[in-house]
């Protein structure tokens, strides 16, 4: 099954239990065995700083616009396992939004 | 010397490159109701635009890339659509009112037509531009705008009380009409600050291989060209203000404009004023189609460079021909060109907004700026425009009802 | 390698060194049990308007059926042809007699062609 990149970004990501974890923002990629494989996927406001590569005067701008909030500003990376893309316009993950890594 | 030479030109092209259709209008405009209250906004809208200028500059030089494809790479496809199709739409009307300003400049100097000769300027307009190399263009044109020297000239005749000359320096209530006066500074800041002069600053830096050595050069011009362009329309401004105001005159059209220079110049003055505006508003006219064109070509990822064959870059060439083209055939239908050069300064600022945010964030990214990103003072300036340009964009079509055209 | 940040909506140069377009859309394979792989990149118009909205995805397939100009609106360049990822995307490819460049040939032949100089 294929699915598209560029549709999969913004998507609102929900958890196991149906919880709000954010939107796609970022899909980090990386070499194995001669291919370019999805790693994780970064979600929540954090990762659209991120993905603006934004800093410094550029975040709090972007702030004002309620995207960065304070003590959320790291990303939730979740492992390609922990994704279920089967429906990727309502991508969720399989563990509870608490156990994923930010 | 090649800095210094390159920094020359670039003076010269502010100074016969600033003023067009939009700041001759407004500016006369300006004097004639207001006198010299309205300087200050000249002022303002020249402070905004020598930072950006400055920044479109560095951004050319350190990353080589252009400011509309960085646009695209940093905030995606369905980001840039609405504000590229604005500015399309926007710089479509502007290419309409220069073609228009070249047109009445024949028409005074020779009594024909604009109708009959719209769509034949914006024919010799794409000749030259298919034909012509950049520099050749930006050089040339500019040095023929030179003539706009005779503003000063005029100015310094008519000995502006300098004491009210210094308080146009400072922003002021208006003591009557006070709709058409806000109206007249959005205007004004939509005409100085343009965003297609953003862009085609940003694809001259790099068909001109811009580099890290070029920084200096890029801020003295941005400083001394823009200046001393802004000081040609604040020259406008006293000319307007000396002829119009006495006497109770509001610009309504062109022909009356024409007359700003005749108590300096005698029977020379309206000749020479029709081929300031003509050499001017053609100068503008070609910036106008190829900045479209570039910021077009370089948010699609197309082949873009005006000093290449146009075949090789035909997509970019057929861009700036349907924009003459079409910009000659709005004049060709008889609109007043006055009232389409406010109109086209409104609508300017109301696109402003778009085109300035993201500034925010690509010139603070490391990954194209390097060790060159904005420092406070930049970024102040560039939130403070953000600022300034959306306020400005919310209160111009009330303002453009109530006290425009 | 950040997908988003590093590849989608960057330039991409072909061997010649000449621009081809941009990266509009990225095509990820999913597998049972191993890692997603990008599988190829995308461009064209509809890929573009498949951003925007579905019915502009239509409008733009419809469109490019009638100019009839290009085989296909969408252009796939599998990921293997990928030499290089930094500002710009270079790709192994000659897109002159390519799709990413048949509008450009189309106009220069048909329009531009008539041009006496």
């Amino acid at each position: 099954m294929e699915i598209r990149a560029e549709l999969l970004l913004g998507r609102q990501v929900v958890d196991v239990n149906g919880k709000h974890v954010g939107h796609i923002e970022e899909l980090i990629a990386e070499e194995r065995g001669g291919e370019t494989v999805i790693v994780e996927f970064h979600a929540g406001r954090g990762a659209m700083a991120e993905r603006m590569s934004a800093h410094g005067v550029a975040m709090i701008f972007l702030g004002i616009f309620g995207a960065r909030r304070r003590g959320s500003q790291k990303p939730y990376r979740i492992n390609w396992r922990d994704l279920d893309l089967s429906d990727p316009q309502h991508p969720r993950t399989t563990k509870p939004v608490d156990e994923l890594a930010r | 010397m090649k800095n210094i030479g390159q920094v020359a030109l670039g003076v010269i092209t502010g100074i016969g490159g600033f003023l067009e259709i939009g700041t001759m209008a407004t500016s006369a405009e300006a004097g004639a109701a207001f006198r010299y209250s309205l300087i200050w906004s000249v002022v303002l809208g020249t402070i905004c635009l020598i930072f950006l200028i400055e920044m479109s500059g560095r951004h050319a030089a350190i990353s080589k890339h252009s400011l509309a494809g960085a646009v695209r790479e940093r905030f995606g496809f369905p980001f840039v659509v609405v504000p590229r199709a604005a500015e399309l739409i926007v710089n479509l009307l502007l290419l309409g009112a220069e073609i228009g300003g070249v047109c009445f400049a024949i028409k005074l100097l020779t009594g024909v037509p604009i109708q009959l000769i719209a769509i034949p300027i914006g024919i010799i307009i794409w000749i030259l531009i298919w034909l012509g190399t950049l520099d050749g263009i930006e050089y040339g044109t500019a040095a023929l705008g030179m003539l706009a020297i005779a503003f000063v000239v005029a100015a310094v005749k008519y000995h502006p009380p300098l004491h009210e000359l210094a308080r146009g320096f400072a922003p002021a209530m208006p003591h009557h009409d006070a709709a058409h006066y806000w109206f007249l500074v959005i205007s004004i800041i939509g005409a100085n600050v343009s965003p297609y002069m953003l862009y085609f600053y940003s694809s001259g830096g790099i068909e001109d291989e811009w580099d890290e050595k070029s920084l200096g050069t890029n801020r003295l011009t941005a400083i001394l060209g823009m200046g001393f362009g802004a000081a040609t329309a604040i020259t406008v401004i006293i000319c307007s203000a000396h002829v119009f105001e006495p006497l109770g005159i509001r610009i309504d059209h062109y022909e009356q404009v024409a007359f700003v220079l005749v108590p300096a110049f005698g029977k020379w003055g309206v000749p020479l004023f029709a081929i300031i505006l003509g050499v001017c508003c053609f100068g503008a006219a070609t910036e106008v189609s190829l900045a479209s064109a570039y910021s077009l070509a370089q948010s699609l990822g197309w082949n873009w460079a005006e000093d290449d064959k146009p075949q090789r870059e035909a997509r970019f060439a057929l861009t700036y021909t349907v924009m003459l083209f079409f910009g000659g055939v709005i004049m060709a239908t008889g609109i007043d060109p006055l009232k389409l050069t406010m109109l086209t300064m409104g609508l300017t600022a109301v696109v402003l907004p778009l085109a300035i945010i993201p500034f925010i964030i690509i010139m603070n990214d490391e990954k194209y700026m390097h060790e060159h990103t904005n420092g406070p003072i930049g970024n102040t300036v560039v939130v403070f425009t953000i600022v300034l340009t959306a306020i400005v964009a919310l209160v111009t079509i009330p303002l453009e009802i109530m006290g425009g055209s | 390698m950040k997908l988003i940040n590093d590849v989608l909506d960057k330039q991409l140069i072909d061997r010649d060194c000449r621009k081809c377009g941009r990266v509009d859309g990225i095509v990820i394979e999913l597998r049972e049990d191993e890692p997603p792989r990008v599988a190829a990149i995308e461009c064209g118009f509809a890929v573009c308007a498949r951003r925007v909205s579905e019915r502009w995805e239509r409008f733009a397939v419809v469109a490019g059926k009638r100019l009839g100009v290009r085989k296909s609106p969408r252009y796939r360049i599998a990921w293997e042809k990928v030499l290089d990822t930094g500002l710009d995307i270079d790709v192994d490819i000659d897109s002159e007699d390519a799709p990413p460049l048949a509008w450009e040939k189309w106009i220069r032949e048909h329009i531009f062609a008539k041009v006496p100089f």
